[in-house]
């Protein structure tokens, strides 16, 4: 059963257009909409937890100021997280990181990555207790900034490849290939946790 | 299940464009591999907001003046309803208010008898008025002559 909040997008749509005719009340049932979900891909994409509240507030800000630009070509969930986009990769560049933190093939090890994707185990085997959590945080942190960004939102927040694309702005075909290789990435790490390795 | 070959995967690691089997082969992939959406999420941790984060946001929302809807209505609609008003009081008072020099237009004539005293009523009144337009009253001179007081003293 999916974690994420389901909304509805004839719902989104209406709350759009009250919260265009200055109801107060119609904005704030978008950010109770969405706060969590914008915060919990924030967190993930910033340094720190400061840097992540910050961000997410004015991910809603951006958003109310700009209301009258919203198209309904894309829907309400793929607007706000283009924005939040946008404000994640601005932070990441005044925090001056290097570009191969940003790049594809930050932490991944190439050929032994490669030999991994041969087994056929899923992750429906695996029991999540508190270590794997930990496992699959610390996975999450080390992979770039890229995959880590395709990987939240489908696999979390539950976006159709279309939409990732429209949201950050990058070819549908190179949405599916980070995903699989943030996929590889935890894959690795989940197999050096269960051989007693570091992930 | 199709597998990914290590040209493939190196392929996708430099972000080079892939041939339609390619496509394929990495759609299965992704397609085999969906179990993981579920692990991600149920490992991943909870975010929820707090009271103060939230209050914080509100009050931050509440100090942006979106411009209302309504505000842009009444001042740019007033102005333009008044440069309309302007126009169109302009426009009637060209039509409507007689103009200094401009011909009046002309009175029907009415069918008179010439010499009968319509006829020469009739003529003062367009003297006169022909007086007016040039602005200057030279008092009326009897044009009756050809009246025919006999006809007033015969009853």
């Amino acid at each position: 059963m999916s974690r994420a909040n389901r909304h509805d997008a004839a719902l989104d749509a209406a709350l759009v257009e009250n919260a265009r005719r200055n109801e107060a009340e119609a904005f704030g049932r978008i950010v109770d909409a969405y706060q969590s979900r914008i915060i919990g891909f924030v967190s993930r994409m910033v340094p720190t937890e400061e840097d992540a509240l910050d961000v997410a507030q004015e991910v809603f800000i951006r958003a109310y100021q700009n209301l009258d630009r919203f198209d309904s070509r894309s829907s309400l969930r793929t607007w706000l997280f283009k924005i939040a986009h946008n404000l994640c990769i601005d932070r990441a560049r005044r925090a001056k990181r290097t570009p191969l933190q940003l790049s594809v093939s930050a932490g991944v090890q190439g050929e032994a990555d490669w030999e991994l994707l041969d087994q056929n185990e899923g992750p429906e085997d695996l029991v999540i207790n508190q270590e794997l959590r930990e496992v699959v945080k610390e996975a999450i942190e080390s992979m770039s900034d890229k995959l880590r960004e395709v990987l939240l939102l489908h696999e979390e927040q539950e976006m159709a490849y279309e939409e990732i694309s429209q949201a950050i702005k990058v070819p549908v075909g190179t949405v599916k290939s980070r995903l699989f290789l943030a996929r590889a990435h935890l894959k690795r790490a989940i197999a050096n946790y269960q051989n007693g390795g570091e992930a | 299940m199709s597998r990914i070959s290590q040209e493939l995967y190196e392929k996708m690691l430099r972000e080079e464009e892939l041939s339609p089997a390619e496509h394929l082969a990495l759609e299965e992939a992704l397609a085999a591999d969906s179990a993981w959406s579920d692990f991600v999420q149920e490992a991943a941790p909870q975010s929820e907001p707090s009271m103060a984060w939230r209050s914080e946001l509100n009050g931050r929302l509440s100090a942006i003046r979106r411009p209302g809807r309504r505000a842009i209505l009444n001042w740019r609609t007033g102005l333009g309803f008044a440069a309309v008003a302007a126009c169109g009081a302009g426009l009637a008072f060209a039509v409507l208010a007689p103009m200094s020099g401009a011909p009046l237009p002309a009175m029907a004539e009415a069918p008179v008898v010439e010499g009968s005293l319509e006829s020469a009523i009739a003529a003062a009144h367009r003297d006169s008025q022909r007086q007016a337009d040039l602005g200057v009253y030279v008092p009326a001179q009897p044009t009756l002559a050809a009246y025919n007081w006999d006809e007033l003293g015969a009853n």
